[in-house]
């Protein structure tokens, strides 16, 4: 009767099927990947960005390309999907500095703090003022608060101290509070 | 409300919101595109196959099948010309035949008009001979067209007329029975 019972599905491991991108270039093997992926990395790099769905799929692309062209040189001692997160995270930086709409961290004019904030009742209104923020502060509330990284993370993969940092979350909740409050 | 913290409600609306974005449909094929022209992916019709004793046996096997189909085939097609030549030679030798059929035609026309000229001088005991003579050959003329093109209508009259007025001895003949031939 044993065999009978259905055999449990084995599903490649991220690295199998990264490493048969690696060695065959096997077709198959990275939309497997990038199937299983690509939703998280689609939805931290739009928010990041804050600008089209568009532009937000020209950075998943690049950063996929960025991901194949470092394959080899991936250790495997973080998880993939940290990895690629990462990658993704340097892409959008590199996004915005060629956009060069902002710079990422000369804002100096913050609004007064309004109070707490004015939730709103739907989330595409909160996802949707995080986008209005500029470019620097959203990078880091969101990093900070959305995907709840440490400072000290942050300052590490951006490149600057946790001073830094803090003082452009603070500078950031208090921009979303006073976006949301006028929003209201 | 300290402004530097989140309130529970901000920190739980910010954690909330949704990690994932489900990407357009395009996006899958743009990114292994550019992929494969950068040639790190190879599509799944260019994929190197491994050389293995039964891939070997196999490739032989279909390599012999091959040859034996390609052989039975040339065999199958001399087998249709000679076929075909066999018709060409008796269409070739129809011409003749239709000849000797006109040929016995028109004798047995000038036979008729032989008798047609003697009518005058000859007994009439030899001319009701002469006449149930012509009368059978035009008859058994007639059955054999209906035997050779049983749609042809004038010689199915001719056998219906003859075989309607009992002339020419043919009432009593049984169905089935060989055709008579009559010669000259």
């Amino acid at each position: 009767m044993d065999e009978m019972e259905a055999q449990p599905v084995i599903e490649s491991s991220d690295r199998d099927l990264a490493e048969a991108v690696l060695q065959y270039g096997d077709e198959t093997a990275f939309r497997e990947l990038y199937r299983r992926h690509t939703p998280r990395l689609l939805g931290f790099v739009s928010r990041l960005l804050g600008r089209t769905e568009a532009e937000a799929e020209d950075v998943v692309q690049d950063t996929w390309i960025r991901v194949c062209q470092a394959l080899d040189r991936f250790r495997w001692e973080s998880v993939f999907s940290t990895w690629l997160l990462g990658i993704g995270l340097n892409v959008v930086r590199d996004h915005i500095r060629r956009d060069a709409r902002t710079n990422f961290l000369d804002i100096e004019e913050v609004p007064e703090p309004p109070g707490p904030m004015q939730l709103p009742e739907d989330r595409i209104d909160l996802d949707r003022s995080i986008g209005l923020l500029p470019d620097g502060y959203r990078v880091v509330l969101v990093l900070h608060d959305v995907e709840g990284m440490k400072h000290s993370e942050i300052a590490e993969k951006l490149g600057v101290s946790t001073g830094t940092t803090k003082s452009q979350l603070f500078k950031a909740r208090n921009m979303l509070r006073a976006l949301l409050s006028h929003s209201k | 409300m300290n402004n530097d913290e989140l309130t529970p409600s901000e920190k739980d609306a910010l954690q909330s919101l949704p990690k994932e974005r489900v990407p357009s449909a395009f996006l899958e094929e743009r990114v292994v595109r550019t992929l494969r022209r950068r040639g790190v992916l190879r599509s799944p019709g260019r994929r190197m196959i491994e050389i293995t004793g039964l891939r070997v046996a196999g490739a032989v096997a279909a390599c012999v099948a091959f040859v034996i189909c390609g052989f039975a085939l040339g065999f199958w097609a001399s087998a249709q010309e000679g076929v075909y030549k066999d018709m060409t030679t008796l269409e070739k030798n129809g011409v003749p035949v239709a000849l000797s059929v006109q040929q016995a035609g028109t004798a047995y026309i000038l036979a008729l008009e032989n008798l047609a000229r003697v009518s005058g001088t000859t007994p009439s005991d030899e001319l009701e001979q002469g006449r149930e003579v012509a009368l059978n050959t035009l008859y058994t003329a007639a059955d054999q067209m209906v035997h050779i093109i049983p749609r042809d209508v004038l010689s199915r009259c001719i056998v219906n007329a003859i075989e309607t007025t009992g002339e020419a001895g043919v009432g009593d003949e049984q169905e089935g029975a060989q055709p008579r031939v009559i010669q000259f």
